[in-house]
């Protein structure tokens, strides 16, 4: 009975963000004056608001989630965060609450802010996986019976240090006693060919690296193709968690859409 | 009405005081009302109480009430000041005030016990339960165990959902009025929706029913039989409610 475990304060779930943090994460998009850096950072920081607001109740923010993010650019591959969450790979959400870097106010509301834009360099995008799968691996061993984690990763190019294939397909063995690990891939371009979202079939991708991420893409559990249909998205029983080709602007519902898959599991009703 | 048991266990056994159900009466009263507080949505136990205090405290001093699409207008006007007046006491961090702007949602089962009938109002998926003269197990508002996978229309706290509670979906919620002789041995059952699903999904099964046994008990073998089903897998991992009415 797969994705179906549910998640308490005792069984929690985790989402692991993998953003490309490379040179051409700092190109403009279209007319805006904003870089895809900037749109993901947005679209990272508003699902964290979300997650939270999610799991606040009075008492206070109760630990249903905990989130991780690694950055890679250049040669390096690290924490997408600073700060007190710098120092483990996965923090609770609470720490999340108690730790934003500031707050800005948007539209009269609070908008925390925990994640800033980085660019620059090559795409160690190999490295990257390899040492999500270590986080990944360590996470399920301490939460063999906990939904499973699910990895939601952006990028905007190939991978500057070889095929990272092979070590996600190793990630995908990974779970816990609930599922395999989810592993969801965004990839942002401006390609003429448009944009591909939720595909069932590695035919419907015709570039050779949306072919890879294809197959990096785990198939949609039932909770996630649900959301998916209910934002109007054509989603059938083999389509995986990938957008190919897409404008950064849609980062923002691809994360909503990810981070769903749980919601029947908390019996969100 | 006597309230034979008001049992409960929360969704997370260590975490007692964030269990969102909340079952409400007085003592001589002749309304009552049970609510799910939605787990989705900020401070919904809170939610959950007020709109079972509101429902009791309108009916408890109508002489011959009448249930109909105005009396759940009536509830939620008594009931969003004084939760609006709560939240204001509470939101003091950014998460909190973002979380509350998103609204608080919850069930709502009210009985009214008149000289020679019962009334229920039933918004979402808390259910009534009886069995008739003739034995049959009855149920309001859901009446098949399958029902329960469908997300029930709840009440919220802030009016901008009131589109959905009184538009299209008006068919997911309702009253009913059941004459005191068709209520065997003149008692009346309410639960939240994990034992709901629980009860009917027996039922359709012809496997026994726990009604007899759950009359029996205190609230430690309540929790210890729930945290059983739970284990066996028969119960959702839910706030899990049940009282006993008899209104003889």
């Amino acid at each position: 009975m797969p994705y179906k475990a549910e998640i308490s304060r005792s069984n929690p779930t985790a989402f692991m963000f993998v953003i490309d943090q490379s040179g051409s994460m700092a190109d403009p998009v279209g007319t805006t004056e904003l870089s895809r850096a900037e749109f993901v950072c947005d679209a990272l920081n508003r699902v964290v608001i979300n997650l939270i607001t999610r799991s606040s109740k009075s008492e206070g923010v109760r630990d249903y989630f905990q989130i991780g993010a690694i950055g890679y650019g250049g040669s390096s591959v690290g924490p997408a965060l600073s700060g007190p969450l710098a120092d483990k790979t996965f923090n609770p959400i609470s720490d999340f609450e108690r730790y934003p870097l500031r707050i800005e106010q948007r539209d009269g509301m609070p908008f925390p802010i925990w994640f800033t834009p980085q660019a620059g360099g090559g795409t160690p995008m190999r490295k990257a996986m390899r040492t999500a799968a270590q986080a990944l691996a360590e996470w399920c061993d301490d939460y063999p019976e906990s939904f499973p984690p699910t990895l939601l990763h952006v990028t905007d190019g190939e991978p500057s240090d070889g095929d990272p294939e092979p070590i996600v397909e190793q990630l995908k063995s990974l779970g816990t006693d609930d599922g395999e690990v989810l592993i969801l891939n965004l990839h942002t371009g401006q390609s003429k060919s448009g944009p591909i979202k939720f595909p069932g079939s590695e035919e419907e991708v015709t570039d050779g690296f949306g072919k890879i991420l294809f197959r990096m893409s785990s198939v949609l559990p039932a909770a996630i193709a649900s959301a998916a249909r209910e934002r109007g998205y054509q989603v059938n029983d083999n389509a995986r968690g990938f957008f190919f080709n897409v404008e950064p602007v849609e980062i923002v519902e691809f994360f909503e859409i990810g981070t769903r898959a749980s919601s029947q599991a908390m019996m969100l009703r | 009405m006597k309230i034979l048991r008001s049992l409960t266990a929360p969704k997370e056994p260590d975490h007692s005081e964030s269990n969102e159900d909340f079952f409400f009466w007085e003592a001589q009263g002749k309304a009552c009302a049970m609510s799910d507080g939605a787990s989705d949505s900020f401070d919904s136990r809170s939610w959950a109480r007020i709109l079972c205090q509101s429902f009791t405290q309108i009916y408890n001093q109508v002489a011959a009430p009448q249930l109909d699409d105005k009396c759940v207008a009536l509830v939620l006007s008594v009931a969003r000041p004084f939760f609006e007046k709560q939240l204001k006491a509470i939101t003091t961090s950014w998460s909190k005030q973002l979380a509350a702007r998103r609204g608080s949602f919850a069930s709502l089962l009210g009985v009214i016990d008149e000289p020679r009938q019962v009334s229920i109002l039933a918004v979402g998926d808390t259910v009534a339960i009886w069995m008739d003269p003739q034995g049959q197990l009855r149920s309001f508002t859901l009446r098949k165990s399958l029902e329960f996978s469908k997300n029930p229309v709840l009440l919220g706290s802030e009016s901008k959902t009131d589109s959905l509670l009184f538009g299209s979906e008006h068919s997911r919620w309702g009253f009913i009025t059941i004459p005191k002789v068709e209520l065997q041995s003149k008692k009346l059952f309410l639960m939240t929706d994990a034992l709901g699903h629980y009860v009917l999904n027996q039922y359709e099964k012809n496997r026994p029913l726990p009604l007899d046994l759950l009359s029996s008990m205190g609230q430690p073998d309540f929790q210890s039989w729930v945290l059983a089903q739970r284990q066996s897998g028969g119960l959702h991992k839910d706030d899990t409610t049940f009282a006993l009415l008899s209104v003889d």
